[in-house]
């Protein structure tokens, strides 16, 4: 399984010639390697990275961000370390899994019998794993070229093919980084010999990186100690950023960013570090299968040395040998109950929880110091839950999923599975407990986030203390998405069977809104565990938006429920012959019941689905045209009317009602309307933001010409014209539909989250440009980046902008802008 | 009472591991001999509800154990023949936690249940240490303890006294005797003399096929005026023409043992059969009917 050891008679072996690369070296070495090579997981995680590299430019390239080119230098070299961060898994999957595999088996002891000596054992181990780590983690470089290959890709955002760029980035920051994981995990895993303890370790490294996204600042940005901070990040991501942070987009393009600076000492710090962890664990690894009970206390509770010897004494089977004969139902929930307390207990009491406690906590800690760099405000409540989340998002999410493998395989690895698969218990108790457990953990993790924040803010003498708020950010709004990764990941182990595999695809299950967000796919009905868009605001809380929140989150949970059937059915039970027959088998088997459930799961799934698709695309306009759409339309359209002359507006009166609970407004409205230029205006021509209805327009002697209600344009002959210098009153009436159900997303591409419009029950928020008509067409709707107009099909922008005296200009509004907010009722 | 029928089992590496197996089993111990490879776990492994056999049934008192494991697993207890625990649990939780998945839902009858299993198999003392500190022994009747937990119907023990000290191995004897006056077990084992010892029915199974199967004794009477011995000083060729039952080294000489309706020649001598020659000569026959 391991080593072939027949190749090395051990009499030769008794003091060998010590070179650093001998044959035994270099024989391990190509054992390890073909090793990994015939496992699925080396594959599946090397076309982890190349999906990820190739899906990544394509969604950049396809979307075109302004000017930036997705090859630049600058762009490959962020990529490389966002991409390193995953190097994690990786690590974990070749180097921890080398150093814990021969206990695992148990076949350590066989191989430290032997006069191997402790440089070949584990230096050859470790190259061979760390470079099956490198191999597949290099997946994400044919990705990312052929990517940029692709047609269809927008022109503004592609660059010249520089091998260099790929090259430095490389050595810069994909090497140092995951020697640096890889070296931790060595550490960890031949020290503990436990998976997890490694992971936890792992995970601490992101931790550390978040925490200088945090202490950085995610809105303002903290110069003063940028440098300081930039060195705690272990993946150098923040000292690669100082040198981006001034530089202009051509710069971004062009410059091949250098290794000076705090950057050089960044690497040089954690490299340094990486070989020190090496170099210490070398030292401290024993060649003997049992260690000294040095290294995490030493447990006596229970021992006891035997005294006398007795006969076995047997007792015949008398009534307390019979389980009591109960309601099976009753039964199984006490099994259910007593099972997930012995899983939540063997999570919490590992060391590796409680390290990620600890280090979760700081974690918290540090995330709740950022949040004031959100408007230097308070640090209120949502402020708090909204940096924690940018943590947990993270973080648990890597929690959840490496415990949900660690819960599957526990028992298989210790060779306990089948003592339990004996027994009578149901397969829904063991499946549930597992579920139950990891829920637990998140639920710990989302109450240690509250406690955290709460003592942060009593700290600070904030005690306006809203813990309902609290619980209904945590669990509501963003809980669901945690328990249902919960699922997700335990549904793939079962499913697939293969540990790393199973990891590998929840990663990937949950990235995939990433090349959704690409096409253009943004519906959340296939996104996994996604809802609509939703904000909370200290004014409105979460008006109506909760609505379409709780269908998603009850859509997702039927699919949840039926993925948990789905994995109680095809529950590994004994030892299961793979193939299809065995699938078929094991369906067959399957009671009526519960495949009746899963169905009756299914049609309300189907069911809950169908009434957000009623809702989102029948109801409200799934993706409707977005305001540049639609200005690009209108500029299309009615741009011919340009150079007409159009009076301006003077004065505006407004009489706005606002039906907060209806969600919609009437605004009856009076413009005095002058002729500033010097020829008499003979038709007027009003335009409205999208979504707005005019109505009652009435202007002495007006006949409407033309109405093109779906651009806004309207059209009006004028029976006497308006003369040079004179002056008239035009009355009108707008409004907006009362909106119906529930949409998918906030349909804006203006500033995220201002719905334009939107009349919410407190603290709606009007904006003249979209609530008033404009007097004739305006060049305000060709204000576009070139790279958007170019996407659009416009012709670029002839001239930018009119000398400070022409007359064109001068007769032109600007814009019209007056704000209408506050509180109404 | 287990009735196996023409069971059938090929693994998907296209290893046959049983072979049309066919069994009637009463209350009392079974022994199940076999050389390494002849699929007694994989039969043990069916028996216990835990691998699908190709084909077949096997009956549990009315219970059919293929097509209702989870009816069949409320009634067998099984020791596997490698399994592990968890190093950081204590033998009394462990233990409980298996109660609890046999169906002892009752705290304060499980303590008790618990308490007497420990006992049972001497490790009463030890119930608070952590597993991962048993000895090799201590962990196997720690399997045992388990495996008889409950009001078993069947109980499965692959290589049960692997790792056992002599004084333990006779007590577990002892024990097996006592529990299956009212229930049928299982035992598989290398060790011919145990069966011969302790079992009134058993089978020798071989390339996943019955060879042999019935009582010890009746067995053994079979091969009576059938076996014949000699001593071979050092150097003598072993005669090829002969149909050789063991051949071992005792105290310097080798010991040749033979099979043959007649006195092969005038230096051999009659012996009286044991349950070994039984075992040797029955793998003899299969190795034969599978050259030819
Ligand atoms: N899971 C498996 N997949 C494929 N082949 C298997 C599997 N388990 C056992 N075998 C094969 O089936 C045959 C019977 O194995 P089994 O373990 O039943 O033998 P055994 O009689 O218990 O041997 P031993 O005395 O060594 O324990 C062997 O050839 C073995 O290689
Ligand atoms: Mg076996």
């Amino acid at each position: 399984m391991t080593l072939n050891l027949s190749t090395r008679p051990s009499a030769q072996a008794a003091i060998p010639k010590r070179s650093l690369f001998s044959g035994v070296f270099s024989a391990i070495l190509r054992f390890e390697f073909l090793y990994h090579l015939r496992r699925p997981s080396f594959w599946l995680i090397t076309g982890l990275f190349f999906t990820f590299g190739m899906v990544d430019v394509l969604s950049n390239g396809a979307q075109g961000n302004a000017f930036f080119f997705i090859n630049s230098p600058s762009q490959i070299f962020q990529t490389t370390i966002w991409y390193s961060l995953f190097g994690v898994l990786a690590a974990a999957a070749f180097v921890a899994e080398t150093f814990v595999r021969d206990a695992n088996t148990r076949i350590e002891s066989l191989i430290l019998s032997t006069p191997l000596c402790k440089w070949d054992y584990l230096a050859a181990r470790f190259m061979a794993a760390f470079g099956m780590t490198l191999l597949a983690f290099s997946g994400y470089l044919p990705g990312m070229v052929l990517g940029t290959q692709f047609p269809g890709l927008n022109d503004f955002a592609l660059g010249p093919l520089r091998p260099l760029a790929y090259v430095l980035a490389y050595l810069i920051f994909a090497l140092p980084n995951l020697f640096l994981v890889s070296a931790l995990a060595f550490s960890l895993a031949s020290r503990t010999r436990s998976l997890v303890m490694t992971y936890a370790g792992s995970i601490i490294l992101i931790m550390l990186y978040l925490a200088t996204l945090m202490l950085v600042g995610t809105e303002v940005i903290d110069y003063e100690q940028y440098r300081l901070w930039a060195m705690v990040d272990p993946f150098g991501f923040y000292a690669f950023e100082e040198k981006l942070m001034s530089w202009s987009v051509h710069e971004h393009n062009q410059l091949m960013p250098t290794l000076t600076g705090t950057l050089l000492w960044n690497r040089l710090l954690w490299l340094g570090l990486g070989v020190g962890i090496w170099i210490d664990s070398y030292r401290a690894y024993e060649m003997v299968g049992l260690r000294s009970a040095r290294s995490f206390g030493r447990d006596k509770s229970g021992v006891v040395q035997r005294r006398e010897q007795g006969e076995w004494r047997f007792v015949p089977a008398g009534a307390e040998h019979r389980a009591v004969d109960e309601n099976p139902r009753k039964a199984a929930l006490l099994q259910w109950l007593h099972r997930s307390g012995f899983e939540t207990r063997s999570i919490l009491t590992g060391r590796a929880f409680l390290l990620l406690t600890a280090c979760g906590s700081i974690s918290l800690v540090i995330t709740a110091i950022s949040s004031r760099s959100h408007n230097y405000s308070y640090p209120s409540t949502d402020l708090l839950v909204h940096s924690a989340n940018l943590y947990l998002e993270y973080i648990l999410f890597a929690i959840i999923v490496v415990y949900a493998a660690e819960l599957f395989w526990r028992d298989r690895t210790l060779r306990l599975q089948l003592v339990f698969d004996a027994t009578p218990v149901s397969n829904g108790v063991l499946l549930l407990s597992k579920l139950t457990a990891l829920f637990a953990v998140i639920t710990i993790n989302l109450l240690l986030a509250i406690a955290v924040m709460v003592a942060y803010q009593a700290l600070n003498g904030y005690t306006q203390f809203d813990l309902p708020l609290y619980f209904k950010m945590l669990f509501v709004e963003h809980g669901p998405y945690f328990y249902l990764t919960a699922v997700l990941a335990l549904f793939t182990q079962v499913i697939t069977r293969q540990k790393y595999a199973a990891m590998a695809l929840t990663v990937l299950i949950s990235l995939s809104k990433i090349p959704l967000d690409a096409l253009g796919w943004y519906h959340n009905l296939y996104r996994w565990a996604s809802t609509n868009d939703i904000e909370y605001s200290p004014m409105n809380g979460y008006g109506h938006l909760m609505t379409g929140h709780l269908w998603y989150v009850l859509y997702w949970g039927l699919c949840g429920t039926a993925l948990m059937l789905t994995a109680y059915i095809f529950w590994p039970r004994g030892i299961v012959s793979g193939g299809w027959r065995g699938w078929q088998r094991v369906w067959r088997q399957a009671g009526a019941g519960v495949t009746r459930l899963l169905a009756g799961t299914l049609v309300l799934f189907a069911g809950v689905g169908s009434w957000i698709f009623y809702n989102t695309t029948q109801l409200n306009a799934y993706q409707p045209p977005g305001k540049e759409l639609t200005a690009a339309e209108v500029e299309r359209r009615f741009k011919q009317h340009e150079a007409l002359p159009m009076p301006v507006v003077t004065a505006t009166k407004l009489k706005v009602e606002l039906y907060p609970q209806k969600r919609y407004f009437v605004a009856e409205g009076e413009y005095q309307l002058k002729n500033n230029t010097k020829i008499p205006i003979r038709e007027l021509h009003l335009l409205t933001f999208i979504n707005l209805e005019l109505a009652n327009v009435t202007y002495l002697g007006a006949t409407l010409r033309e109405a093109q209600p779906e651009w806004g344009y309207y059209m009006y002959d004028l029976d006497k014209p308006l003369l040079p210098g004179e002056t008239q009153t035009l009355r009108f009436t707008t409004s907006t539909k009362q909106p119906q159900g529930f949409k998918n997303q906030v349909d804006t591409d203006d500033v995220y989250m201002i719905h334009p419009n939107d009349v919410v029950s407190n603290g709606t928020n009007l904006y003249s440009p979209f609530i008033l008509p404009f007097v004739g067409y305006t060049k305000m709707v060709e204000h576009k980046k070139a790279w958007q107009r170019h996407k659009l099909d416009l012709p670029p922008l002839d001239e930018r902008m009119l000398p400070h005296d022409d007359p064109r200009g001068l007769s032109q509004p600007m814009m019209l802008t007056h704000w209408i907010g506050g509180q109404w009722i | 009472m287990l009735v196996i029928r023409q069971l059938n089992k090929t693994y998907v590496n296209g290893i046959q591991a049983l072979r049309d197996v066919s069994l009637e089993l009463d209350c009392g111990i079974f022994g199940l001999l076999g050389p390494n490879g002849a699929g007694k776990s994989s039969l043990m492994r069916t028996l216990a509800t835990l691998q699908a056999a190709d084909s077949g049934f096997v009956h549990l008192n009315g219970v059919d154990v293929l097509n209702d494991p989870q009816q069949a697993r409320g009634r067998l207890g099984y020791l596997p023949q490698d399994f592990g625990v968890y190093p950081n649990v204590s033998a009394e939780e462990l233990l409980d936690q298996l109660a609890v998945f046999k169906g002892f839902t009752h705290r304060r009858q499980r303590r008790d249940l618990v308490a007497q299993q420990l006992a049972l198999v001497n490790l009463y003392e030890q119930r608070k240490q952590k597993l991962g500190t048993f000895s090799g022994g201590m962990r196997q009747r720690f399997g045992i303890a388990q495996a008889l937990l409950g009001a078993t119907e069947l109980v499965i023990v692959d290589e049960p006294t692997a790792g056992l000290d002599p004084m333990e191995r006779i007590r577990f004897q002892n024990l097996l005797a006592e529990i299956s006056r009212d229930r049928v077990l299982i035992l598989s084992t290398h060790i011919v003399e145990d069966v011969a010892d302790l079992c009134p029915q058993m089978a020798i199974l071989h390339r996943g096929r019955i060879v042999r199967n019935g009582s010890p004794a009746v067995l053994t009477r079979s091969l009576r005026g059938k076996v014949w011995a000699k001593r071979l000083d050092l150097g003598e060729p072993v005669p090829t023409d002969l149909q050789v039952i063991t051949s071992r080294m005792v105290q310097g000489a080798r010991s040749l043992r033979v099979l043959s309706a007649a006195a092969p020649d005038a230096d051999f001598e009659a012996v009286e059969p044991d349950l070994n020659d039984v075992y040797f000569t029955a793998l003899l026959e299969n190795i034969e009917a599978i050259a030819v």
